[in-house]
């Protein structure tokens, strides 16, 4: 006699009732169209300048901390409306010795390249979406001349679904086509152009 | 040399690290030195307010519950500790800041918003904190409040809790190891592997994993209590060199200073010194040849100084070479450039046994209130050698064999090699490496059941190195000894006072029982 006393269907529901509690340690991991839907815009801009500034603290007054202003120079706007001059405001910094860091922030560099999923600019500790999260470094693959779109950590993505991380321990990495290739910038901006269509068009509906 | 005010410690470490975290799952947060961000050794305090009025669902409050996170990672980490105060919530805190004149503190908050402004709305906690070269002076964690409740529990959240409730305890273990200089794995080449260091971790991971432990055992050595196996002179592992550069890895946390023992290297910096090191381990090489040798800590992860020899005693070495930081220009501006790592270049001769020290920068020579000793963590020494190798690697021609013994006696195990002299041995018990095991032939005596496993042994030379087939100890307790006996016993029949015994009991039990 069959001894399971757990219908199928209960214990699928009682498996997706679970699945709230996949929570990030730092970060609730957005998907890509809930990262492109959270964006205030999105940009593909290369850095001009990056100048790091000792700030009052207006939380504690008394304290400082170091916050950095990088300039871009936005080569393509993807989404929404960005300000001209864009410059991000952000925690974080180094000035001489000090250097000031928010852990699972990105960095940057002048002359670095990426698409940036900007909220909450001067508002928000690091105005990206889900903090490195929403930070695309772009570089030009030398033997194709493409450009190339990566993690913050300077890993290719061959499609927009690899944003959203594999819970490791419940189901593996997706297996990616041998023949895929990785996106390049352009391919990766009418991506999220067409998740941006389709939420405004849900809105609107 | 160890310098909160320099800034030299960059270069050619990053590639060391860099070619090193290819074959690693877990990442370190790096400086803009390139170097990984850690805490000197020694006690790194936190005070933690998160507050304990509140019970929560696994009965603990969240002070007690973060204090476990702490504990946790003290369990398995050595060269640092942290030292844990618990407050009340809402006791004074700076946020990161600087306010002097008071020390920073390294504290565990919660908080609505963080430097006046928002966390992103996905965002749980932040780590936030100063580094100075790549050594960490300040660190702070802030939980967000404003988008998130916060709970303790294990495993998957309880129905009990509302879907924005999130496990303080987990978070504070994640956001610990940034604070120990742990990275998202995830983030940075690592998809699919099982870390609480990942930004996003899975269903049920609430601890660390074999993952996490190893990175911050990286920086700052195992919490067990064992010496490295190469900590004395006499114990110096041999390095094999089968082509013309090999690196091979060590730890030198938990090691010591040998009586009589040289320091190893001046400080490099502006007034040279001898620096008293304090956690020295040996490495030997016999070069095949004669030829140029540069050797150099690239990929450590702590302050190193190194030190070159011949000689065979420890208190009778002859110093052929040493070094604190290497130079390296990192710019056209950097006019006195160092990194942390150190490097050596020396011609060898053919036959020469040399004897190679790795110890950590001590820096009580520029502080003398710091008393923390020499710097400390994982080693990887790398050899590289211009010379002709020649030679014939090790081969073994009898394998050891297997031993059953009881327990207290006495287990020889030996191997038979050949190949060009010298020849050095290394027994090992269940892969780890014997202290003072390095002859063809080893023996315990006074045995226990702790020492039964599979023995085996790495033969190495100028010019490669072997290890035999596994050989088991099985160690069996003895019989325990029979009652004497009082009558002619014999064919295994109870003994009379076995029988008048049991008449006894039973004869009590039936008194007692009666009304």
């Amino acid at each position: 006699m069959k001894r399971c006393c757990l219908p199928r269907w209960l214990a699928a529901f009682a498996l997706l009732a679970l699945l709230p509690a996949a929570q990030a340690t730092t970060i609730i991991a957005p998907d890509f169209d809930t990262m492109v839907g959270k964006s205030d815009y999105i940009v593909r801009a290369v850095v001009k300048s990056v100048t790091s500034q000792w700030r009052d603290n207006p939380d504690k007054p008394g304290s400082r901390y170091i916050g950095t202003l990088v300039e871009l120079d936005v080569k393509e706007v993807i989404k929404g409306t960005p300000p001209s001059p864009l410059v991000l405001d952000l925690v974080g910094g180094r000035i001489g010795d000090q250097e000031f860091t928010v852990d699972g922030a990105p960095k940057f560099t002048v002359g670095q390249e990426s698409i940036l999923f900007v909220k909450g600019n001067g508002r928000q500790i690091v105005p990206l979406v889900g903090m490195s999260h929403g930070f695309y470094p772009v570089r030009r693959d030398k033997r194709t001349g493409e450009d190339q779109v990566m993690r913050s950590g300077g890993q290719l993505i061959y499609s927009e679904k690899e944003l959203t991380q594999p819970e490791s321990t419940v189901s593996p990495a997706p297996v990616r086509d041998p023949k895929a290739r990785p996106l390049n910038s352009s391919e990766f901006a009418n991506r999220i152009r067409k998740s941006s269509k389709f939420s405004a068009r849900e809105i609107l509906e | 040399m160890k310098s909160l005010n320099n800034l030299r410690r960059v270069g050619l470490a990053l590639l060391g690290l860099a070619s090193a975290a290819t074959s690693l799952a877990f990442v370190f947060s790096l400086s803009s030195t390139g170097m990984p961000i850690k805490w000197p050794a020694g006690n790194i305090p936190i005070t933690i307010m998160l507050g304990d009025t509140t019970t929560l669902f696994d009965g603990s409050n969240y002070n007690t519950s973060a204090r476990a996170a702490a504990l946790a990672w003290n369990g398995v980490i050595g060269s640092a500790q942290f030292q844990i105060q618990l407050a009340a919530a809402g006791a004074a805190t700076e946020q990161s800041g600087l306010k002097p004149p008071q020390p920073p503190i390294n504290e565990l908050a919660f908080a609505d918003t963080l430097f006046g402004k928002d966390f992103d709305t996905s965002t749980l906690a932040v780590t936030t904190g100063f580094s100075s070269g790549n050594e960490r002076t300040e660190a702070d964690i802030t939980f967000n409040t404003k988008n998130f409740k916060w709970d303790s529990y294990r495993g998957f959240r309880p129905s009990s809790l509302s879907s924005d409730t999130i496990d303080i305890q987990r978070v504070a273990i994640h956001e610990l190891g940034h604070v120990l200089g742990l990275d998202h794995p995830d983030l940075n080449g690592q998809p699919g592997r099982n870390a609480i260091m990942n930004s996003r971790i899975s269903l049920n991971v609430d601890t660390m994993t074999e993952d996490d432990i190893n990175g911050a055992q990286s920086l700052y050595g195992p919490r067990d209590p064992l010496v490295p196996v190469n900590d004395a002179f006499a114990s110096a592992i041999a390095i094999p060199l089968s082509s013309n550069s090999i690196s091979v890895k060590g730890v030198n946390t938990n090691a010591t200073k040998e009586p009589n023992e040289p320091s190893h290297a001046f400080d490099s910096g502006q007034n040279p010194k001898p620096n008293p090191g304090g956690r020295s381990v040996w490495w030997r090489w016999t070069a095949p040849s004669a030829g140029g040798v540069t050797i150099d800590t690239k990929g450590s992860y702590f302050d190193t100084i190194l030190g070159v020899y011949t000689g065979s005693t420890v208190s009778s070495l002859t110093q052929i070479t040493s070094n604190d930081d290497e130079s390296i220009p990192t710019g056209p501006n950097d006019s006195t450039p160092h990194v942390q790592t150190s490097k050596v270049t020396f011609n060898a001769s053919s036959g020469t046994v040399y004897r190679i020290a790795v110890d950590g920068f001590n820096n009580i020579v520029q502080n003398p209130a710091d008393t923390a000793g020499a710097d400390n963590g994982g080693i990887t020494l790398n050899l590289n050698f211009t010379g002709t190798i020649t030679g014939t690697a090790p081969v073994i021609s009898t394998q050891p064999a297997s031993v059953t013994v009881l327990s207290g006696g006495s287990a020889t195990f030996s191997v038979t090699a050949s190949g060009t002299e010298p020849l050095a041995y290394q027994w090992n018990f269940n892969t780890n490496p014997v202290a003072g095991a390095t002859n063809s032939t080893f023996s315990l005596s006074g045995v226990t059941t702790g020492q039964a496993g599979t023995y085996t042994v790495t033969v190495s030379n100028a010019v490669g190195s072997t290890t035999s087939t596994g050989a088991t100890l099985t160690v069996n307790t003895p019989a325990p000894t029979p009652p004497p006996s009082t009558g002619g016993g014999g064919g295994g029949a109870p003994s009379v006072w076995f029988c008048a015994v049991l008449a006894a009991l039973g004869l009590s039990r039936f008194l007692s029982r009666r009304p």
